[in-house]
């Protein structure tokens, strides 16, 4: 007999994390028993999760309910604080806790010093808290609870230094960003929740959303317009375009967080969310045609601008979206085994980066603060050579590049090769997909390697005044970066495909939660393409050594190359730094025109009608009182009290006589 | 149930109150203990009945004595689940005004029995179940009121107040016009010449139905306040004292949508039907007016009295959707906005008295300042703009849901609402907590005091986000009744459920 009934306790422990934390922490001063009672939180929550997750793997019954109490019941509609735990949950809940456990160890190191500790360590409980909720809720509006409350902690997180102008700004466009999504995510609900409403069933419980999804017609109107709104949701926290000009700005937080929040668990909830009700996405085929074509766009279009960045955090960030546009782009063609896969290789090869990036910005850090220097520690163009100062730095992220490049045997390669044979062979995939897929693979290839020459090999740039102060960072910090490092070589062998005389596993653990959907509409890799698997293989592994041969030519052999193309395709690298001048063109349709439009009411509008309504009554007034005051003659106090006293004798006289 | 007459004391104390008040002037202290006092039995006698179960017909308590016969007006208070829980809410409200007045200086006595004697009128409106009973305790709740906001206000604060009474004031004085109208048809019809609202009911009113509709929806409409008829209450808030601002709109915002509740629907239900329509445009235009407003204010108070008037258009949505979700979800949005709208107005005059200012181009950086005050700041913002798990979330889903039931397009636009939330609340907090504190003196942090009167608060604004039920289960068969009652409501949307 398996007995689940204590899940509740996984979202717990970060909860009474940040509690203690929130309320005590500027009491208990100590940065090590706040760090301490911060990371212990989230690590007993891992190691519940490590229970639940073994015991469901040994259970034969793979979907459980488990209801807390009822939220809010009101006619026929009853909403409880419940938590659904099925394969999907529990391995998101794995990767939350357990990269989340990392994460917070990590903190302590690089947090050390910082004034504010306490709110740092506060924050990133509720944050865990969120994102567990989030994860775990059986029913939209507990996922709901989580989705606004990540997106909270992300907006506390990223305006952490909150003196800074630009933290408080990119704080601010996130969160607001984020909100159209959610409103996308409400409208999407809401139109399920009338749809459903019409032929009797009234819920929001995921469950019971999936057991009567076969009421709508597939394909039609309602379900097309719910999982596009839906969709919008998903691009606004997974920062997809047209949503995902927020996510690069989120790198003003600390690293950490740009680590475990804008890589590795928050924005992933897009592609949970669609994952969790793959029923409704499989049933929608159009939406699942948009969801493909934006996550191909986003993923090639967010890869061309980290080519050219030069911020460490800033050429990550858009790898992030890059990548993420892989996730949905699985999701969009109907491999959702694989997109969940990809989110998990992403979380462990990504969580890696960032933090190995944060070691570099740390050791950078400490070197120009030791040196009385105001250099930019993010910027590339001032390190090199780091390899032989950060061995363990080096080598995790070296590990993790790769991974992210799809070279064959790490996981990267397996998660994106799944994918991009997914897009290729899927019933709703094609070719174009596939193609535009593999030359982002080459792009990513390229700007990773990029990245990793600048930053580790050749020669030192840093000024000489800082040079030798660059040094390896503390055990707190290089654990975690060893323990992804291995996670980023091994963590795909769970999913080897059988072509390569793997069992894959990870697609059968996951198959309770969307077999279902692929077999009842039809969705599976079509047979007459599996000569092509291979030869596919090829191809990626190829385009990958090609992006990784030329940021070589480029960035250790011939590093005045870079520069002499910039000159000669100047247009283009403009463009591209540049970002493509997408915030730009926002700023000028949607943020301009609202201020432009919001003058214009107000003083096209609110002064003369408004205002003149206003005034008109204050002469109406004004009038008024002076027939008032005429009446009324006697002095304001005494006029109150004989109200007062006559309210009190009638009262008495008619209750007690 | 005991002979005890609950509701009646529940008046009379709060009269006593003020008699005491008045008697002991010259001691300001004992004053503030007998008023503290006073507002706390409130609260216990409320929390006892708040325990209690009702009758089948969904009555808690019921009181009728001989008033003025000869009118055939009766002395009849009752209360239903609705009734409990504005009475609650009010009853709590209070302790909490007393509390963030403690160090009234002017006029200490007088300041106290005029908040008692408010309470007295509030929770008369929401306890008369006879009309011209009620009729007295509207008007009786309006003068504390204007002498609140006349005496004790900043600013321009006789110009606010004589604003809030005529604007009132209009409006009940159509809605008195309405009350006798219907008096004397029911009069004639039955021959029995009665202002007791079970009887009025069942008057048949035949083509005067919607003008007397109108009348009184005029009157609850002025308190509500929708658009248009809302510029008394963003002047009346900015001068408010702090006590004024929490009671405005934790609870004389709230009589009209009871009163709407309570008389206007079930006295009209075919003219109410027929003007669901109208009721939601104007709530819809309301929502975002009033977020628009608030968006480009630069007056913190100001902004937040926007904000409530764009949250009243989401309660208005939810009476217009008029089916079980959407009331019920309405109404315990009056509870949690009260909170929350309430805490939010307490802060604001903590804050002005640190920096003698409430304008957002003044202040910044609170958070390095007072990092306790921005705490409970950014906590009740956030509630305010309906983060899940706190109190307005679970109200304004319910609305949002039940509207969607019956009209989906007036749903989705509320929606879009949600967004302009964020933008204006987001807006103050980054300017107010965030960024660097202009030089000056130093602001110091919330007093032991002040945080005792907030706490409360934050429990039940968690209490209402996390588990309605405890509220909702008062509110099932008042609804359902009303519902019943009202069945043309009901038809107008094309019997769903």
């Amino acid at each position: 007999m398996h007995d689940y009934s204590l899940i509740w306790l996984i979202p717990f422990f970060p909860l009474v994390g940040f509690i203690v934390n929130g309320l005590l922490g500027k009491k208990i001063g100590n940065e090590k028993v706040i760090g301490a009672i911060g990371t212990l939180a989230i690590a007993a929550s891992f190691v519940v999760s490590c229970k639940m997750f073994f015991q469901l793997l040994g259970d034969v019954e793979k979907t459980h309910e488990v209801i807390l109490f009822s939220w809010m019941s009101v006619g026929q509609l009853q909403i409880d604080w419940g938590f659904l735990l099925d394969p999907l949950s529990a391995l998101m809940i794995m990767v939350v806790t357990g990269v989340g456990s990392l994460i917070h160890l990590y903190s302590n190191g690089y947090m050390h010093g910082e004034e504010g500790f306490y709110r740092y360590f506060a924050y990133l409980n509720l944050f865990c808290f969120s994102m567990l909720m989030l994860v775990l809720g059986n029913n939209a509006l507990v996922m709901f609870v989580g989705w606004e409350g990540v997106g909270l902690c992300s907006y506390l997180l990223i305006g952490y230094y909150f003196e800074k102008k630009s933290a408080g700004d990119a704080a601010k466009k996130a969160f607001v960003v984020n909100r159209v999504g959610d409103f996308g995510f409400l409208i999407g609900l809401f139109t399920l929740f009338w749809a459903l409403g019409e032929h009797g069933v009234w819920t929001f419980q995921f469950t019971k959303i999936a057991e009567n999804a076969h009421l709508l017609p597939a394909g039609g109107v309602v379900v097309t317009v719910a999982t596009l709104c839906f969709f919008l949701g998903a691009t606004g926290k997974s920062a997809q375009i047209p949503l995902y000009t927020w996510l690069p700005d989120a790198m003003e937080g600390p690293t950490p967080v740009s680590a475990l929040i804008h890589a590795a668990t928050m924005v992933t909830a897009g592609v949970y969310m669609i994952g969790r009700m793959n029923g409704l996405f499989s049933m929608a085929p159009d939406t699942m045609m948009v969801i493909a074509i934006v996550g191909a766009a986003t993923a090639i279009f967010a890869a061309s601008i980290g080519l050219a960045q030069n911020d460490i955090k800033r050429v990550l960030a858009y790898s992030t979206v890059s990548q993420l546009g892989y996730m949905f782009l699985a999701m969009g063609v109907g491999a959702f085994s694989a997109g969940i896969f990809h989110l998990m290789t992403h979380a462990f090869f990504k969580a890696c980066l960032f933090l190995g990036s944060g070691s570099v910005i740390h050791a950078m850090h400490h070197a120009y603060h030791k040196a009385h220097l105001h250099d930019d520690p993010q910027d590339m163009r001032n390190m090199g050579g780091l390899a032989k100062k950060m061995p363990i730095t080096f080598i995790t992220f070296f590990i993790s590049t790769l991974a992210i490049s799809g070279i064959p045997g790490l996981s990267g390669f397996f998660s994106k090769d799944e994918i991009l044979w997914w897009a290729f062979s899927s019933t709703r995939g094609g070719w174009i997909l596939w193609l535009i897929g593999f030359i982002a693979a080459g792009m990513t290839a390229f700007y990773m390697f990029r990245l990793v020459f600048m930053t580790f090999f050749g020669k030192q740039k840093t000024d000489a005044r800082a040079k030798d102060h660059v040094h390896e960072s503390p055990l707190v910090i290089t654990i975690p970066l060893m323990v992804l490092g291995l996670l980023a070589l091994v963590g795909g062998w769970v999913g080897i495909p059988a072509a390569l005389g793997g069992a894959n596993r990870f697609e059968h653990f996951l198959a309770p939660v969307f077999e279902h959907a692929q077999e009842t509409y039809g969705i599976h890799s079509q047979h007459s393409l599996h000569a092509f698997e291979f030869p596919l293989m090829g191809c990626s592994i190829g385009i990958a050594l090609v992006g990784i041969f030329l940021a070589w030519i480029m960035y250790v052999k011939n590093p005045e190359l870079p520069g002499r193309l910039v000159a000669r395709f100047r247009w283009l690298h403009t463009a591209i730094f540049n970002k493509w001048f997408v915030d730009e063109l926002y700023d000028g349709l949607f943020v301009n025109a609202t201020k432009r439009l919001g003058r214009y009411f107000w003083k096209g509008f609110d002064v003369p009608v408004i205002d003149g309504i206003v005034n008109g009554v204050g002469w109406l007034v004004q009038g008024s009182s002076r027939v008032l005051r005429f009446i009324q003659n006697g002095q304001i106090h005494s006029y109150a009290m004989t109200m007062v006293l006559g309210m009190v004798v009638i009262v008495a006289v008619y209750v007690f006589k | 149930m005991t002979s005890f007459p609950v509701l009646t004391s529940l008046l009379l104390l709060p009269l006593a109150g003020t008699g005491l008040c008045l008697l002991f002037r010259r001691k300001p202290d004992l004053c503030r203990a007998l008023t503290l006092a006073t507002t706390l039995v409130m609260l216990a006698l409320c929390a006892w009945v708040f325990c209690q179960q009702p009758d089948a017909a969904g009555w808690y308590l019921r009181e009728d004595y001989p008033w003025i016969e000869r009118l055939g007006a009766r002395f009849t208070l009752a209360m239903d689940g609705l009734s409990l829980l504005m009475v609650v809410l009010t009853a709590f409200l209070q302790v909490i005004a007393v509390l963030i007045s403690w160090h009234q200086k002017k006029h200490p006595a007088f300041f106290y029995a005029l908040l008692l004697l408010m309470e007295a009128g509030i929770l008369g409106v929401f306890l008369a179940s006879d009309l011209l009973l009620f009729y007295l305790f509207w008007e009786v709740m309006l003068i504390p009121m204007f002498f609140l906001i006349g005496i004790w206000g900043h600013g321009r604060r006789v110009y606010a107040a004589v604003k809030f009474f005529l604007f009132t004031l209009a409006g009940s004085l159509l809605m008195l016009l309405a009350i006798i109208g219907l008096y004397l048809l029911h009069g004639k019809q039955t021959g029995d010449y009665s202002f007791a609202l079970e009887a009025l009911k069942h008057t048949d009113c035949g083509a005067w139905e919607p003008w007397l509709y109108a009348g009184f929806m005029l009157g609850f409409l002025v308190k509500v306040p929708v658009v248009p008829l809302h510029t008394w209450l963003p002047d009346a808030h900015t001068v408010a004292p702090a006590a004024g601002s929490l009671d405005l709109a934790g609870l004389l915002l709230k009589t009209g949508v009871f009163g709407i509740l309570r008389f206007a629907f079930p006295l009209f239900p075919q003219s109410a039907a027929a003007s669901l329509p109208l009721l939601a445009f104007l709530a819809l235009v309301g929502l975002f007016y009033a977020a628009w407003c608030a968006y480009i204010q630069g007056d913190v108070k100001r902004l937040i009295a926007y904000s409530s008037v764009s949250h009243l258009g989401v309660i208005m949505l939810g009476l217009a959707a008029a089916n079980v979700l959407a009331l019920e979800g309405a109404i315990l949005l009056m509870l949690c906005h009260g909170l929350t709208t309430g805490a939010l107005f307490a802060l604001v005059s903590m804050l002005r008295r640190r920096t003698g200012t409430r304008e957002l181009a003044k202040l910044g950086g609170m958070w390095q300042e007072a990092p306790i005050f921005s705490c409970f700041f950014l906590f009740f913002a956030l509630a305010s703009l309906g983060l899940p798990g706190l109190a307005n979330f679970s109200g304004e889903i319910l609305v949002f849901a039940g509207t969607f039931q019956v009209r989906p397009l007036w749903g989705a636009l509320a929606v879009v609402g949600v967004v302009f939330a964020a933008a204006y609340i987001l807006r103050m907090v980054q300017e107010l907590l965030w960024g660097e504190r202009p030089a000056g003196r130093p602001w110091p942090d919330l007093t032991t005091l002040e945080v005792v009167a907030l706490a409360p608060l934050v429990f039940f604004t968690l209490w209402l986000g996390l588990y309605p039920e405890t509220f909702l289960a008062h509110l099932h068969l008042p609804v359902k009744i009303l519902l019943e009652q009202a069945a043309p409501l009901v038809a107008a949307h094309g019997g769903l459920p």
